[in-house]
């Protein structure tokens, strides 16, 4: 094979285009742990931290990030990592043993581009927050008070613009700005948690009441906190099994998302827990100024501002090349600086209309949850259970519906309609709006039950109704 | 009729069928990767709720 073509090839499958071989994957235990510790130690760990203190105390809230983030990332990881990580595809491509190939375009739909969308537009008005706080602080203001307005939103429409650029010049600019943002995140999270303990003794700390608990009962507020970083955990669904494919197989695709993701993130909000509870607001962009005073206040603001374009530039890239794999010819033949523009004008609108997605993203986060844990319990059942960790990989690359994985015109109704029940399960024991809940939210969460129902009935209807028409290719046992 | 590319994606599914008849595929998850990412959940969950839950 000539050499320019066997570096086509190479690029094609690195891109997700075919499966990549296990000599073209890249990393090892550590590289993905880095690279996956890069992704986790972000800003978006500040404000979920931050958020856990509303219900919480530290003492409760530490626990919850533990439990929460641990269950979250293991169940993510073996829905995801295993089979990516073992036959190096595409997670989207994977997908389609599951829900067949217009079923993975629709989840690619609701799972990818609503909560990229909305991560875009929540971390852009972090930006601009962060601008606009950094400006008060210079001018020897209060940047408590300059949360909101016209600078925010100029600020949060231009965070937006310069992650597109960034992103339409390619993962090299990407890949630069990791370098420096990841270790710096690091160092800003000690330099935090050194002022913090500074002012504050442990125990002291642990015994602060939480900021703005919304029930009286503790062992409600406390599921709460554990249910946002469950969902949390789980908001890495999207993203972390085309991570995985680059790595040199199984094992390594999985393990280091336990010391990467869930340890890092963990770290992150941890810092942002006490930070909030130990100054009595849960916004990072109030408290890192509150905490450092005005020289640590810009230095952390104007960093956290540009962090932030490296947490969009990641998820914006990792998006659009989902979104070729799962999109039409007409999509796939628009430049790559087009595609990645239409990406952002959903959350240029929701920056410029409402704003006030910035302070009710962990209800945001938990309505992803609904998704990503009903997405998670059909991956487990239908790759481990139904298909014995075996899959048709020429049924996978095969284009049209005549093949194992066609199902009905491109759609698997089992995997569907258990989407469908989990999310039911999910928004009925626990409502992420209103934060109602049933008893039983207080002992199960509401994103196992929501994770099991789903397998529950993807095994069932897959027994009941797709078997027996011969879709899906399944083994004959179990 | 046959395109490099079909022939490009044959020679890599060909190459996984390979390893799996043969039992090749390096650094499978065994019993004791699954029991051990159990158990580590189990004891940090188990372990913090005792700690700091209700």
């Amino acid at each position: 094979m000539a050499a320019t073509e066997d570096r086509d090839y190479r690029l094609a499958a690195e891109r997700g285009d075919l499966p990549l071989l296990p000599s073209e994957r890249l990393w090892g235990f550590w590289e993905f742990t880095y690279a996956n510790s890069a992704l986790a130690i972000a800003t978006w760990a500040f404000l979920i931290g931050g958020a856990v203190g509303l219900f919480v105390g530290p003492r409760e809230g530490i626990a919850a990030i533990v439990i929460g983030n641990v269950i979250g990332v293991a169940i993510t990881a073996l829905a995801t990592c295993v089979a990516t990580g073992r036959y190096g595809l595409e997670q989207f491509v994977f997908l389609r043993s599951a829900f067949g190939g217009n079923g993975s375009r629709l989840v690619y739909v609701l799972a990818v581009i609503v909560l990229t969308m909305g991560w875009l537009a929540v971390l852009g008005l972090m930006f601009g927050r962060s601008i606009s706080g950094l400006g008060a602080l210079i001018e020897g203001g209060d940047p408590a008070a300059a949360t909101s307005g016209g600078a925010v939103t100029i600020a949060g429409v231009g965070a937006i613009l310069l992650t597109w650029f960034i992103v339409a010049k390619g993962p090299t600019s990407i890949k630069f700005f990791n370098m420096i943002v990841s270790p710096a995140l690091v160092i800003l999270m000690i330099v935090m948690m050194w002022l913090i303990l500074s002012e504050r003794s442990f125990s002291e700390l642990m015994s602060l009441p939480p900021l703005d608990p919304p029930f009286d009962s503790r062992a409600a507020n406390f599921m709460i906190a554990v249910e946002v970083n469950i969902a949390a955990g789980m908001s890495w669904w999207p993203y972390i099994g085309n991570l995985a494919r680059l790595t040199r197989n199984e094992r390594v695709a999985v393990w280091p998302n336990l010391i990467g993701i869930f340890a890092a993130a963990a770290l992150g909000e941890v810092v942002g827990l006490l930070a909030a509870v130990a100054l009595g607001n849960s916004d990072p962009t109030i408290w890192m100024a509150q905490i450092g005073g005005v020289a640590v206040g810009v230095i952390a603001l104007g960093f956290v501002a540009f962090a932030n374009i490296t947490s969009m530039a990641n998820i914006l890239y990792t998006s659009v090349i989902g979104l070729r794999q799962v999109s039409t010819d007409a999509i796939r033949r628009l430049r790559w600086e087009v595609l990645c523009l239409v990406f952002c004008l959903i959350p240029l609108g929701l920056v410029l209309f409402t704003p006030g997605v910035y302070d009710g993203f962990f209800r945001f986060l938990v309505w992803t949850s609904a998704l990503n844990s009903a997405l998670a319990g059909i991956g487990l059942a239908d790759y481990f259970y139904l298909r014995r960790q075996r899959l048709d990989m020429r049924a996978l690359f095969t284009p049209g519906h005549d093949h194992a994985y066609g199902f009905w015109h491109g759609y698997n109704p089992a995997g569907l309609v258990a989407l469908a029940v989990g999310v039911l399960v999910y928004v009925v024991i626990f409502n992420p709006q209103t934060l109602d809940h049933l008893p039983v939210f207080v002992w199960l969460s509401a994103s196992i039950p929501s994770c099991v129902a789903a397998a529950l009935v993807h095994v069932a209807l897959t027994k009941a109704i797709t078997q027996p028409r011969g879709w899906g290719g399944y083994p004959r046992k179990p | 009729m046959s395109t490099a590319w079909d022939d490009e994606i044959e020679r890599r599914i060909r190459v996984y069928e390979e390893l799996e008849q043969n039992g090749g595929i390096a650094g499978r998850l065994g019993m004791v990767d699954y029991t051990a990412l159990v158990a580590m959940v189990v004891v940090l969950a188990g372990g913090f709720w005792a700690w700091g839950g209700i």
